[in-house]
């Protein structure tokens, strides 16, 4: 990289001494750099700070420009109060959907993809010139896929097997979404446990079956929880296939939120209420596992 | 040889869900390409009609550059502005953490909701934006309303949920960045942008790629946030490749011009991802 000898350390710090405006730059610096930090805080924060300080402002409050509560306004209950009085039912209805679609359709991905990770990470596979690596990227290949390319014969499938607008026809789509995240992420796990882990207790004369549940799985139940939740989390917000598919009975949170233009006007108040709701339960999960986002997000690719 | 049928056993579940629920699926929507049904009368047989009517869509046209400027400029922006704030606080200066676990929450609020949160904040007369710009003295801005700036805000909240995604590639890239090379250049007396110039960037390069292919994925698909903030308008200003496809086929029922769409609209997606990636390993193979 560099031809001649390094001068070393304290000729670095000789060059800093010769340059004594180089202190008086880090002050500056780290004035900036902090005010950058606090830009950037408000610009994050402040979309979700503003749906808060609505949902507990009166409907007359909505459009003041009023930050905050008991300073500048009062905070009330009752736009949530009145959301669930008005539309209780629904709300829970979507809310149990929600729930329902996301934790089975994890559960369903997390299953097929820890056994697929499973077979990729620690058995030799070659099927002409396909090789372990090559599957793989096929399980990747999937991401790229807009949804709406599929969505339109998912739709047809559904009405002929009867299955629009059940929960179990949501379930499908959403498992199918996020099985290749299951499965990359379960094979980067696999391949992170040493295989002598596992011969050493088939040597002592344990099965498969018991390598499989008493040493591999608690090792990768970490893993696990953590590609369960970003699952659960992806499904929570899916909107484009919980459009298609569901209408009335298995509507999930994301439609509820995208059915509040259609009633008289747009009644922030009540959206911000909803927007919460939507909001909150994916975003603290995101929290609890937030080592794991970014592999989430790249399936595996960046850690 | 129990090992040759276990390892099918396990893979084979995985396989058959996908081949079942996203390649049949493509073959179906495939041959309905050729297709001119409306579930209404029996699917037509028209060979290339649908893709013929689809080179002289004007609407198409539309999407095509609309999606094509949203992916462009959000991608740019984002990985520009998460390459910066990441350079800021890598180092584990007072605030970086909290900002770490801060950034989580754009990236899983759910589109839908925070096109819903945009419609608060861009609202023309009092959202909290329009509030601000006032209090400024600036002129008022027609964020959704005017079919020149729309498509500007759609980037914008875009901007706001995907930059992180960016910090935070960009954050566990220069964690794995050797010290050794920065060290030897500073010592060799490079000034700081040749040290980010020609020793940072090249290491970072994988990473980089990493992060503009993902979210040229993610940004290409992008659906639910012009559904609910613009609903693709003022009149198609912000209709994307995704929303005039689901229009075509899931609101006027042209399912088979719908699903002609569709394959334009895949191979555009994996021909852009094979030329963004072959282009840019060329790049870093330079550097």
């Amino acid at each position: 990289m560099h031809s001649a000898p390094a001068p070393g350390a304290a000729a670095v710090r000789g060059r800093l001494k010769a340059r004594p405006e180089v202190a008086l730059r880090r002050n500056g610096e780290a004035f900036l750099v902090g005010l950058v930090l606090v830009a950037t805080l408000i610009w994050v924060l402040f979309p979700l700070y503003w749906a808060l300080v609505t949902s507990f402002k009166e409907p007359t409050e909505t459009f003041r420009p009023t930050f905050l509560p008991f300073l500048q306004f009062r905070p009330t209950l009752a736009n949530w109060q009145d959301q669930f009085r008005l539309a209780g039912r629904d709300i829970l209805k979507d809310l149990s959907n929600s729930l329902l679609v996301a934790a089975s359709s994890a559960l369903l991905a997390l299953g097929l993809g820890s056994m697929a990770g499973y077979a990729l990470a620690r058995f030799p596979f070659q099927v002409g010139p396909i090789r372990n690596h090559d599957i793989a990227s096929w399980f990747l290949s999937q991401v790229v896929i807009p949804p709406v390319v599929v969505v339109i014969p998912f739709f047809l499938f559904m009405q002929r097997l009867g299955l629009l607008d059940t929960r179990l026809g949501l379930t499908l789509a959403h498992t199918t979404m996020n099985l290749p995240l299951a499965t990359l992420l379960m094979r980067d796990t696999f391949l992170g446990i040493p295989v002598e882990v596992e011969e050493a207790a088939l040597v002592d004369g344990a099965s498969r079956w018991t390598v499989l549940w008493r040493v591999v799985f608690p090792l990768a139940s970490p893993a696990l929880v953590s590609t369960g939740i970003l699952a659960f989390a992806f499904s929570w917000n899916e909107f484009i296939y919980a459009l298609t598919l569901t209408f009335e009975r298995a509507t999930t949170i994301p439609l509820l939120i995208a059915g509040a233009k259609m009633s008289q006007g747009i009644q922030f108040w009540f959206v911000s209420v909803r927007v919460l709701l939507a909001l909150l339960p994916p975003v603290l999960l995101a929290l609890s596992v937030q080592r794991y986002v970014v592999r989430g997000l790249t399936l595996g690719a960046v850690r | 040889m129990r090992d040759e049928r276990v390892k099918w056993a396990l893979l084979l579940p995985a396989v058959g869900w996908i081949l079942t629920f996203t390649i049949y699926p493509l073959v179906y929507s495939l041959s309905l390409s050729f297709q001119n049904w409306n579930l209404t009368s029996p699917p037509q047989w028209v060979g290339l009609a649908n893709y013929l009517r689809a080179l002289q869509d004007p609407r198409m046209h539309n999407a095509l550059r609309t999606t094509g400027l949203f992916v462009a400029a959000t991608v740019t922006i984002e990985l520009v502005l998460g390459f910066a704030l990441a350079l800021l606080f890598y180092r584990p200066i007072w605030g970086s953490r909290a900002l770490r676990a801060v950034v989580v929450a754009p990236l899983f609020t759910s589109p839908i909701a925070l096109a819903f949160l945009g419609m608060m904040l861009f609202h023309e007369e009092d959202g909290p934006i329009a509030h601000l710009l006032r209090m400024l003295g600036l002129p008022r801005v027609h964020w959704l309303s005017d079919p020149a700036t729309a498509l500007g805000s759609l980037i914008l909240l875009d901007v706001w949920q995907w930059t992180p995604f960016a910090f935070l590639v960009f954050l566990a890239g220069l964690a794995g960045v050797p010290q050794e090379p920065i060290e030897a250049a500073i010592v060799d007396g490079a000034g700081r942008w040749a040290v980010l110039r020609h020793v940072l960037l090249p290491l970072l390069a994988p990473v980089a790629v990493t992060a503009l292919l993902f979210k040229f994925i993610y940004s290409v698909k992008v659906f639910d946030l012009a559904f609910g903030l613009t609903g693709g308008g003022p009149g198609i200003s912000t209709e994307v490749l995704a929303l005039y496809i689901h229009r075509q086929g899931l609101e006027f029922f042209n399912l088979g011009y719908a699903s002609a769409l569709s394959y334009v609209f895949l191979v555009l997606v994996v021909l852009g991802c094979t030329v963004l990636l072959l282009r840019v390993r060329r790049l870093y193979e330079v550097a």
